[in-house]
């Protein structure tokens, strides 16, 4: 199983594709974590992420997708399978992504989109703030990060939707639900994503699943 | 587990400079993966997303009135109302600026002017080198307090360049210029 993250800030990211990877026993992919992997353990790449930023550079995402190609051909010789995590934050990530993950024949069977209303996430984003004593994490603040979220990944949900490998669950719910619901949802396919070609294939939107069972 | 890198607060800040200019914002999250760090560890380094926040929009500040420092061509208080106006004129260019202040006015306002605040305290110690450098006040005032005077000089200018950018109209001192002389001149 090969799945990629979309989901806005305190949708549970980090936990459900911790969750995923142990589930189905596949590497999780969290770019955060990996670029600084690579950079304390002073690989070839994490040499290169150095520079940039001893040249007062960002990270460019040409490295990133670097270290997401050596994750992949690492996850390839395990399996296969792999929970991406931190990428795409964008369209044109997203395309590259694409064409990385189609030169080693590792393309997501699927793009699992973690959907919650903005009210909720503030709800969370705002007790993770309290938690960590970051005062300046307003509810302005938030909220502004979270219209930027929904500007720039639309579109990447939506193209993913037309490639016919968007999965989408209702993030709301506590975290034990949403992970019975996507590992459910994730067992079901997995027996078909390897038959069934993309074009083929369409994107699932399990966020009813709840009120169809009577929750609210 | 994941292994600990870290960062200087200059290079923070550096990160944050590239960071704000491209996005008229910092996004604390996604800096830190830029930075190839973590979100605690950033915040650790910077302290807050505000005080990270002020210390680019000095640095982005401080090179606009070095800039303007360079270019002057008078003393006394017409070197003063020269540099302000020099570095009044480069903020027409400040899109990240200009960017920041539609989006988060609140936090930009506090960011920029809070008295004690990190922008507005090395304005006014860069306002006090600009008397210096340009010997303004001139013999007869030269008893006053410089760093009093800074003060009401930066005050009384950022009135006038927060509203024209709020406003987004051309940035100038036009309006309160004679102001400026009278606080410069007065006894």
């Amino acid at each position: 199983m090969r799945v990629l993250l979309v989901a806005p800030p305190g949708a549970g990211k980090g936990t459900q594709g911790a969750l995923i990877a142990a589930h189905f026993d596949v590497p999780h992919i969290a770019t955060g974590d990996l670029l600084r992997e690579h950079v304390a353990r002073r690989t070839k790449l994490g040499i290169a992420v150095q520079e940039h930023l001893d040249r007062g550079e960002l990270v460019p995402d040409d490295v990133v997708l670097d270290i997401v190609q050596t994750a992949f051909v690492t996850a390839k010789e395990r399996g296969g399978g792999y929970v991406l995590d931190g990428m795409p934050r964008n369209m044109t990530q997203a395309r590259a992504l694409y064409q990385v993950g189609r030169s080693l024949d590792m393309t997501a069977n699927v793009a699992l989109h973690l959907k919650a209303d903005d009210d909720e996430l503030i709800r969370r984003l705002l007790a993770r703030a309290a938690l960590e004593h970051r005062a300046d994490d307003t509810e302005d603040v938030i909220r502004r990060r979270l219209a930027l979220y929904h500007d720039v990944t639309h579109p990447i949900v939506q193209w993913y939707g037309t490639r016919g490998i968007l999965v989408t669950v209702d993030a709301m719910r506590p975290v034990e639900h949403v992970a019975q619901q996507i590992l459910t949802a994730l067992e079901a396919m997995r027996p078909l994503v390897g038959l069934v070609p993309e074009h083929a294939r369409q994107s699932v939107d399990l966020t009813g699943l709840g009120t169809a069972f009577g929750e609210p | 587990m994941t292994a600990r890198r870290v960062i200087s607060h200059e290079a923070a800040v550096r990160g944050g400079i590239r960071y704000f200019l491209k996005h008229a914002t910092i996004d604390v999250d996604e800096l830190a993966t830029a930075l190839a760090v973590s979100r605690a560890t950033l915040y650790r380094v910077v302290g807050s997303r505000e005080q990270l926040l002020g210390n680019v929009l000095w640095e982005l500040a401080n090179h606009r009135l070095a800039a303007a420092r360079r270019a002057r061509t008078c003393d006394g208080v017409d070197g003063v109302i020269e540099v302000t106006r020099l570095f009044a004129a480069g903020l027409a260019s400040a899109t990240g600026l200009r960017g920041f202040l539609a989006t988060e006015r609140e936090t930009a306002i506090r960011v920029l002017s809070h008295p004690g605040g990190v922008v507005h305290e090395r304005v006014v110690a860069a306002q006090k080198e600009i008397f210096l450098e340009v010997g303004c006040p001139a013999e007869p005032q030269r008893s006053v307090d410089l760093d009093n005077l800074a003060r009401l000089y930066v005050r009384m200018a950022e009135a006038v360049l927060y509203i024209k950018l709020l406003g987004g109209t051309q940035v100038d001192i036009d309006p309160v210029e004679n102001a400026l002389r009278a606080l410069l001149t007065s006894p």
